[in-house]
């Protein structure tokens, strides 16, 4: 009895990284999410994927402890999570507005460790290791960051994230602003980070492709007011590749069911008569 | 100096060149008693300001001037922070603010005397009222329009009340905080000339109303050409800290390349 008792907490209680339980949120009387309930492992990386509009940012907010949910809980390893905390970094989508523009992309990666009461020189000495890990060991770390390109900049917004060691990365839509190229390299560049560090991440998007390509699951969020409509498992590898993996039979299938889960009548075009 | 830094100069500088020849011409040998010549008005400018009266008439002015604007400054922005800051205290003071600020500064002058005698506080009072209007102001509403999503970064990395303040919400309210500083600039020099004219025994506003009334006409224009000396010199002081308080901000405005 007691074995199976432990067994089972392990398996849906304190051994998550993060769990929400009966998650809901509403805004006066439109309510947005109702019962969520998520389990997120340690090193797990998970995409919250849903129609625009759905609640996944609102969902995201509640998770960084920016939002309280008015109704269910938060759990970060173990503990009740009621406002932001040590361990669990943000990047928001729209790097233009979320970096400092009168701060230097050092000072920009230094903020959060001079908000942890670190002098400024560690700070910056870690800042300079950080944005080598993101790839940009390059650049002038005293160039202010809208003199850098789209993609440079959410790198830099990257690196704040990680500068303090955190073992939870929220991720909402990061790479929706920047073209197509740029948005390949960022998403490698986050899966490899995300193993190099042993980092848990919780990705919101609204593209099924890149949701399936990063993550070992897939949380599909669906209806109004939205709750889980599925989970899926992506079992894709840890290796990922953006030709092979994207070509793969088992990817398009994925795809596939996440599509006729948000768009359940089908959107097939008729053709011309 | 490079060839685009000289050209620019040149560019601000043919203009009052030009105006100044025509003036200077134009008045050449005049015997009017209330336009006399340029040139007799720059001879009395050197006797009278360069610089028998600089120690006793304008460095005076220039402390009063100094201490009150500061005090303005100061002043505006501490309660604009708070202000900008407390939705309600804000909400709450907004009529009283907005009547305060449409009493002109200098109708507070015969109460200033009342209250203070005729002495370098009244004068430091005054301006400092008188200017602490567009600081104040404006930086109510730099405090207010800080990019709420930066505000959210600050909760995520959990900066302090102290750090919000310091790396996000002043450098945010910078740009409109010193228009209001510019403006309050402005406002200090007139009331600071007319509180001399007005309430003082000493002060380059009291040596002008002085030369008016001893039909000193020439010392007066030369006095009212130290004046407007007076105020490009404090402009040009208050550009070169501005640009170096925002240097981001006139980068960002002109489009700098990148140099990463």
């Amino acid at each position: 009895m007691m074995v199976s008792l432990v067994t089972e907490t392990v398996e849906n209680g304190p051994g998550g990284e993060l769990e929400i339980r009966g998650l809901g949120h509403r805004y006066g009387t439109h309510e947005i999410l109702t019962g969520i309930d998520l389990t997120v492992r340690p090193g797990e990386f998970v995409s919250l994927v849903g129609p625009s509009g759905v609640g996944k940012s609102t969902l995201l907010r509640c998770l960084s402890g920016l939002q309280r949910p008015t109704e269910g809980e938060v759990r970060y390893q173990g503990a009740p999570l009621t406002e932001p905390v040590a361990g669990v970094a943000v990047v928001f989508q729209d790097y233009s507005r979320s970096l400092l523009p009168w701060s230097s992309v050092l000072d920009n990666v230094a903020l959060p460790l001079r908000s942890a009461g670190k002098s400024k020189k560690d700070s910056r000495a870690r800042a300079r290791d950080a944005l080598a890990e993101v790839g940009l060991a390059a650049v002038d770390p005293q160039a202010y960051p809208w003199q850098l390109s789209g993609g440079m900049q959410q790198r830099v917004a990257i690196a704040r994230a990680l500068v303090s060691g955190p073992s939870l990365v929220l991720m909402d839509e990061p790479f929706a602003s920047v073209d197509a190229q740029t948005r390949a390299d960022l998403e490698d560049l986050v899966r490899r980070l995300h193993g190099e560090l042993a980092l848990t991440v919780v990705l919101v998007t609204h593209d099924m492709d890149e949701a399936v390509y990063m993550s070992d699951l897939v949380v599909v969020l669906n209806g109004k007011p939205a709750t889980v409509a599925t989970v899926l498992d992506v079992d894709l590898g840890a290796t990922r590749d953006q030709v092979a993996t994207k070509a793969a039979p088992r990817f398009a299938e994925l795809r596939g069911e996440i599509y006729r889960i948000i768009h359940p009548a089908g959107n097939a075009v008729p053709a011309p008569s | 100096m490079t060839a685009r830094r000289i050209r620019s100069v040149l560019v601000e500088a043919w203009l009052p060149v030009l105006l100044l020849a025509l003036w200077w011409f134009a008045s050449a040998g005049s015997t009017d008693l209330y336009f006399p010549s340029l040139s007799a008005i720059l001879q009395q400018f050197s006797q009278d300001w360069l610089f028998a009266h600089v120690g006793t008439d304008l460095v005076p002015s220039l402390q009063v001037l100094g201490l009150g604007y500061l005090a303005a400054v100061l002043a505006g922005l501490l309660l604009g922070i708070a202000l900008g800051l407390g939705r309600r205290a804000e909400r709450a003071c907004r009529p009283l603010l907005e009547f305060l600020r449409a009493v002109p500064g200098v109708a507070l002058l015969p109460v200033f005397i009342v209250l203070f005698d005729l002495g370098a506080e009244m004068k430091i009072v005054l301006i400092a009222t008188g200017a602490v209007w567009p600081v104040l102001l404006n930086t109510i509403d730099g405090v207010r329009s800080v990019e709420p999503l930066l505000l959210d970064v600050a909760g995520t990395f959990r900066l302090s009340r102290w750090q919000r303040l310091r790396y996000i919400v002043l450098p945010s309210a910078g740009p409109q905080i010193f228009a209001g500083a510019r403006t309050a600039l402005a406002i200090a020099v007139i009331v600071m000339v007319v509180g001399e004219t007005v309430g003082s025994t000493g002060g380059i506003g009291y040596f002008l109303l002085n030369a008016e009334r001893n039909f000193a006409i020439t010392s007066m224009w030369a006095t009212i050409v130290a004046l407007g000396i007076v105020g490009y010199l404090l402009n040009v002081l208050f550009r070169i800290v501005e640009a170096i308080a925002l240097r981001w901000h006139r980068l960002q405005r002109t489009r700098l390349q990148p140099k990463g």
